[in-house]
């Protein structure tokens, strides 16, 4: 459940902390009990013959700023529940710390005709803490209110206030979730004429928003109608790019009577150094020790490298979010003390050892993760979940992931390459762009060697050699394993039976260096097939594309290859004496401009042995949605090579 | 179970296969537990990545403080190996303030090899701990050690004061990591009766008991206590010592136990020491019985408010049933529809064996957590005028049940019973099927049928069997392609889990996505016969055109290289691992079969057969057979897979991992066909 509760989270609100973050008041909101008697309902057949499950019939979102600190946001909520399928949309969740707090939710059941059934009271909620598992500590929780019913249809109406005291990180207006019809949605915003609003529209149709303005407040307001469901499509990796939403930011803002601004990024930086500033003192102990790692050292490189090494060995990542602590870093000393820290305590010790031994280095906001949409950049605003270190070193940057123990040294890791961060400097801040993980950064080859009996039992030694994406699965697999696991882990994911695991040797992980190289040996009786004299040789079982990429047609979004790749296999077979190729597949070769795959097959009778080389290339690239077909088509076609078979048979 | 004066008695139980019996002789008394603060330091540093981390001791000593509140006092020692074991210095302690329970008195110490080679030694901070609140009376305490590296010694004692003698947790000897040393300590003085259980998998290395005296905290009431511990009149508080025993066990080198496929509850496989409150008995004063038989636990939940009392009959459950059912309606009718109604409710998430809300509520709401719903299936088919019982159980995944052990937290759920004439059906409006049968998850053991007077034990077994049959007949045309007719037949579980699988892809999307998928080409379908609420099968058959080709041509044209698209008896094996330690278990038996048959085009013949296959455990617990052979111009394959067992021992393991290989086709077979006139 949590895990679901962290996908809204992020949804709703991004603050910098690890995983989430911010602080307590503990109290209980109000449940208002005086539901209208009535509901509007509508005419719920046209909406079950399109095969919907629930609607939104409504959604009413009012912003009331007061000032530079606080305001208020009420939402109105009805929803039209029609089968089973979506009794689980009556389910809300609200998250609260102390930057926010629940002033009221109240809530009613409406039967077929819109007249009241009941009202949401204090058993339909439940509270608990919103942390993440790594979490040791954090102030944010979760207040659950469930309605559910079990007669189709019925409707639910959910109201709830929410004060936000600062205005760091003001909610975006999200009225629609994925595979949901939206009747109608409204969003209203009141500000008085000293605090401005920073808006942001997107995938918004025009002439939504109506402005006016009386009496010093400005009074901005949109209307929806008639939202169709967006599906999430396979390659976008965008999530709510495809829905309509408007982001809202604070061209000011105060918090805990730290005061910035958002009208740029450069702004934002200056805010974001100046509240984590003084915070940078190390120990006399520390300093010594870094003096005497520093001795004989030169190049900023060589440094670079002995520091991140004392921080992995001397540090843990554990979080700890409290109040203010969601956003401002815990002092060195935190760190010399206590040998932990969040990714800001952790990215903040680092960078004082890096200022200590006077060598220059920029923490970086993030938007750490694999699946979430890439922040808006030039929407300064509260988008980042994470921080790391960059350190210059001539013309490049040394990434250095302060809250990872297994990571090599410079290396940014998948969750965190290939998007824009926050560079903190001395003038503020600046957008840079991550390190990117390509097909040419993403590689691995196999070099495989087959020896195939008259019996069709095999023996093979594969020896692989992994970059990017392909080396962090594997590093985290095999880090600080024993062989025991290292083996265990080769037999749950080879894809044929393993008769025996006669060698495996992942030493080189233990380096951390990458490209990484692993090898095993191995027997099995899995890999041909007999028939009589026959035997058949798969060209490719033993790395095939694992990808499921469904029917041709009814794509209507547009494709984001993202982490693309390049593998080469390299197998050489050896057949047994005394037989002979009786049928051979030709060599292949299909050039896309998404991808290239070619593979080539080389008998050498007179030693008994095949050669098979194999390439598979995705491009990094962004397709319109009617390529869909002609990607889904290569898959096919690749996978279909990967499955013909060379038949050998014994001479008579 | 228990008994009302002299020593407590202690029982032992076993778990099957690889247990032995213990020794109840006294040994040497070998203090392994060390002072806190005093670690050894060739304990510190030295890693080994063997296991991620180690308990070097876990003690836990029981002991009495305020009249009948228990303490529980908690003295632990790890050693951390990998970044992995880390997460060993991190602790997280539930307690419920609403039982009168706290943890107190936290004390924690890392030992870390600083580079110059010597121990540090790093206090854990009081700042450093933090309570947080749980839903309900649930709160726990979390805290992680300071300066954790690899290699480092953690060390932590607390006081957990538990409250009534009632509550005493169980004791595990064994742990996920290797467990140097465990031990149990238990005051028990001898106004307080316990039955002292212990479920082991190897000997008790220690396993003694001494005469003590008792100290502690009598709050007293001259009203109450006329006449006991001293004669003042006055209420007051004093201290009191009273005899007692001093119970001590311990086990030590306790490999770490892993959880492997096939195993319902890890939770089984501890060694365990339980201790149950059996009595209060100050000799010539007071005798009270707390003993727990199932008997008294069955007639207190029949009276209780949040269990028994609901199911009287009342006014606007009678009116709901008179709504529900017809009096034409015949008996298994009424079932089913009364089922429909409480399985049309909405399941809170929560399960429990006791309301929460009035059943009169909670028909209002119409959701509920487990005992909610259920309860009120049972009380409206009471109103419907069934013989029908809740029927208290423990799932699966909450392990298996003690019997020798009478205490009712041993369960986590209540289905019901209801029964006419000779028949009776268990039933759990939780059931994803929809259906007669009991989900898979309930299978498990024995449960206890709740009665008026004498409680009775419900064998929690598969309604019906399961079993499926596949028959492929195909067509193999010149080109390769195939064509053909297939029909599914199952039943029991199968069929109700293939029939879910089908309503939720949806029946079109079924045929058309998952099954052209199989087929690799044009599939039509139709449904035969679908389950019903008493009736758990399923028919199906498919009419398939392959396009793509499953044979390929030789060189040469008089040769067919046939694959001929073996249907999986299972679809994955699960047995990967090349060891097995604990027994393998399997949560129903089943048998499934597969027949396919291929015409052999005219003019063809097969030039030969793979070797016919039989693999039987003794008794035939487990069979697997695969036969070729040519019949009427086409060959016939049947492959059939039998799991009579729902557990088989550690032993087996090899053959059935095996059988599970051939199960799923792992080693495809190829058919040669040849022109007769090549010859």
């Amino acid at each position: 459940m949590l895990n679901k509760v962290y996908t809204y989270l992020l949804l709703f609100i991004l603050l910098i902390g690890c995983s989430s973050s911010t602080p307590v008041v503990e109290y209980e909101p109000s449940i208002s009990k005086n539901a209208t008697e009535r509901m509007v309902f509508p005419n719920t057949m046209l909406y079950t013959l399109q095969g919907y499950n629930h609607v939104v019939n409504d959604h009413q979102t009012s912003l009331y700023v007061k000032d530079k600190s606080s305001a208020v946001l009420k939402v109105r909520e009805d929803l039209i529940i029609l089968n089973e399928r979506g009794i689980e949309r009556g389910r809300l969740q609200l998250f609260y710390d102390s930057f926010r707090e629940i002033k009221a939710i109240s809530g009613a059941l409406y039967d077929f005709q819109g007249k009241l059934i009941r009202e949401l009271d204090e058993d339909d909620i439940i509270d608990f803490p919103a942390s993440s598992s790594y979490s040791l500590y954090e102030d944010n929780r979760v207040k659950e209110a469930t309605l559910n019913y079990n007669q189709f249809p019925y409707g639910i109406r959910f109201e709830y206030e929410i004060e936000l005291n600062g205005l760091l990180s003001v909610p975006g207006w999200y009225p629609q979730q994925f595979n949901e019809y939206v009747h109608q949605a409204g969003l209203h915003i009141e500000t008085p004429d000293s605090v401005s609003i920073k808006i942001k529209e997107q995938n918004m149709p025009v002439n939504a928003q109506k402005n006016t303005s009386s009496n010093q407040r400005n009074i901005y307001s949109w209307e929806l109608n008639k939202l169709e469901p967006v599906q999430h499509e396979r390659f976008t990796n965008l999530r709510e790019y495809n829905i309509p939403h408007v982001l809202l930011a604070a061209e000011e803002f105060e918090i805990d009577s730290y005061k910035g601004s958002f009208s740029s990024w450069k702004d934002f930086g200056l805010w974001y150094r100046k509240l984590n500033s003084g915070r940078q003192q190390l120990n006399e102990e520390t300093r010594s020790e870094i003096d005497s790692l520093m001795q004989g050292l030169s190049g900023i490189e060589n440094r670079a490298r002995v520091i991140y090494k004392y921080l992995q060995e001397n540090t843990r990542y554990i979080s700890i979010q409290l109040g203010i602590g969601g956003w401002q870093t815990f002092p060195a000393s935190f760190v010399e003390e206590k040998g932990y820290g969040d990714c800001k305590a952790l990215t903040n010790f680092t960078f004082s050892i890096f200022e200590y031994a006077g060598i220059k280095a920029y923490p970086v906001l993030i938007k750490n993760g694999t699946s979430n949409a890439p922040i808006v950049d030039d929407f300064p605003s509260q988008q980042f979940n994470h921080v790391v270190l960059a350190v210059p070193d001539g013309e490049r940057y040394i990434w250095l992931e302060c809250t990872s123990q297994i990571l090599p040294f410079g290396y940014i890791s998948l969750s965190n390459a290939d998007r824009y961060g926050l560079m903190i400097t001395e003038e503020g801040g600046k957008l840079i762009h991550t390190p990117v993980f390509d097909q040419k950064v993403n590689y691995r080859s196999n070099n495989t060697k087959i020896n195939v009996d008259e019996n069709g039992d095999a023996s093979i030694r594969t020896s692989t050699l992994s970059n990017g994406l392909f080396y962090e699965e594997l590093l985290y697999a095999f880090d600080g394993k024993p062989e025991s696991d290292h083996k265990s882990w080769l037999r749950n994911n080879y894809p044929i039976n393993i008769s025996d695991l006669l060698d495996f040797d992942a030493s080189s992980y233990k380096k951390k260096e990458f490209p990484g190289t692993h090898s095993y040996a191995i027997t099995t009786r899995s890999l041909v097939s007999k028939a009589g004299n026959r035997l058949f040789l798969p060209l490719n079982k033993l790395n095939t594309w694992d990808i499921e990429i469904g029917q041709n047609g009814d794509r209507t979004q547009d494709i984001d290859l993202r982490y693309t790749f390049t593998e080469i296999d390299s197998i050489q077979i050896q057949i047994p004496q005394g037989y002979y190729v009786e049928s051979i597949p030709a060599s292949e070769i299909i050039e896309k401009g998404f991808g290239t795959f070619s593979l080539k097959i080389r008998p050498e009778t007179e030693f008994n042995t095949i050669h098979i080389t194999r390439q598979l290339t995705l491009f990094r690239k962004k397709l319109s949605a009617e390529e869909f077909d002609a990607l889904s088509s290569f898959i096919r076609d690749v996978k279909k090579a990967d499955e013909l078979e060379i038949v050998i048979n014994k001479e008579s | 179970m228990f008994i009302k004066s002299g020593k407590p008695i202690v029982k032992f139980l076993f778990i099957i296969t690889f247990l032995q019996f213990i020794s109840v002789l006294p040994q040497e008394g070998i203090a392994q537990v060390k002072k806190f603060g005093k670690v050894d330091k060739k304990e510190v540093g030295n890693t080994s990545i063997e296991s991620p981390a180690e308990m070097i001791f876990n003690y836990g000593l029981f002991s009495i403080k305020d009249q009948q509140a228990y303490d529980l006092y908690r003295h632990i020692r790890i050693k951390v190996n990998t970044r992995e074991g880390m997460n060993w210095a991190s602790f997280s302690i539930p307690f419920n303030e609403d039982n009168g329970q706290s943890v107190l008195n936290i004390e924690g110490q890392s030992y870390t090899l600083n580079e110059k080679g010597k121990v540090e030694k790093t206090k854990l901070n009081e700042a450093d701990i933090f309570v947080e609140d749980l839903p309900g009376d649930w709160k726990r305490v979390k805290f992680t050690m300071p300066n954790v590296k690899e290699g480092s010694v953690i060390e932590v004692k607390y006081n957990h004061r538990i409250g009534d003698p009632s509550l005493l947790p169980d004791w595990n000897f064994d742990s996920t990591i290797p467990v140097r040393w465990s031990e149990l300590e238990a005051e028990i003085p001898s106004f307080l009766r316990f039955s002292l259980i212990s479920r082991l998998k190897s000997e008790l290395h220690i396993n003694e008991a001494k005469d003590v005296s008792i100290k502690f905290k009598l709050d007293w009431d001259p009203e109450l206590n006329r006449g006991s511990y001293g004669s003042s009149g006055e209420r007051g508080r004093s201290w009191v010592n009273a005899r007692g025993e001093k119970f001590r066990w311990a086990m030590k080198d306790l490999p770490a136990l892993q959880k492997e496929t096939n195993v319902s509850s890890l939770d089984n496989y501890y060694s365990k020491m339980f201790l149950q409150f059996t009595a209060l008995d100050i000799p010539d004063q007071t005798y009270v019985d707390f003993a727990k038989t199932w008997r008294s636990i069955s007639e207190e939940l029949d009276d209780n408010v949040w269990f028994g009392r609901q199911l009287r009959s009342e006014k606007w459950s009678q009116s709901l049933v008179n709504s529900l059912i017809n009096s034409t309606d015949d008996v298994e009718t009424r079932i089913s529809k009364i089922y429909s109604y409480v399985q049309s409710f909405n399941w809170s998430g929560l399960w429990d064996f006791y309301v929460d809300e009035d059943l009169e509520k909670v028909n209002n709401k119409k959701s509920g957590n487990s005992a909610e719903l259920n309860l009120l299936l049972v009380k409206l088919f009471r109103e419907a005028g069934f013989f029908s019982h809740p029927v208290l159980i423990s799932t699966r995944d909450n392990g298996k049940l003690i019997k020798d052990y009478a205490l009712p937290s041993q369960f986590n759920h209540v289905i019901a019973r209801v029964a006419y004439q000779d028949t009776q059906y268990l039933l759990d409006v939780l059931n994803p099927y929809n259906s007669y049968m009991l989900p898979k998850e309930n299978l498990n053991g024995e449960g206890l049928a709740v009665h008026e007077y004498e409680p009775e034990w419900v064998q929690l077994k598969e309604a019906s069997s399961t079993s499926t049959t596949l028959k492929y007949d195909m067509e193999l045309r010149t080109d390769g392609s195939l064509k053909g007719k297939a029909t599914l037949s199952s039943k029991g579980y199968d069929a109700l889990e293939m029939y879910k699988t089908m309503a939720e892809v949806g029946r079109d999307r079924f045929f058309k996505n998952s099954m052209s998928n199989e087929f690799d080409g044009e599939v039509t379908g139709r449904i035969l016969k679908q389950p019903s609420f008493f009736e758990a099968e399923l028919e199906m058959e498919i009419d398939y055109d392959s396009k793509g080709s499953s044979a390929e041509d030789s060189d040469g044209p008089n040769v067919i290289y046939l694959n001929p698209m073996m249907p999986k008896l299972i679809s994955e094996n699960p047995f990967k691992s090349d060891d097995r330690v604990l027994p393998i278990e399997f949560t129903n038996t089943f048998t499934r079969t597969s027949q396919v048959s291929i015409q052999i085009p005219n003019g063809y013949e097969v030039e030969s057969l793979p070797e016919a296959k039989n693999i039987n455990l003794p008794r035939r617990s487990l069979s697997y057979l695969e036969s070729y052979s040519i019949d009427e111009g086409a060959i016939v394959i049947i492959r059939r897979l039998r799991i009579r067992s729902t557990e088989y021992s550690a032993t087996d393991y090899p053959i059935i991992k095996q059988t599970f290989d051939d199960a799923t086709g792992a080693n495809e077979i190829r058919l040669i066909l040849k022109k007769v006139d090549a010859e």
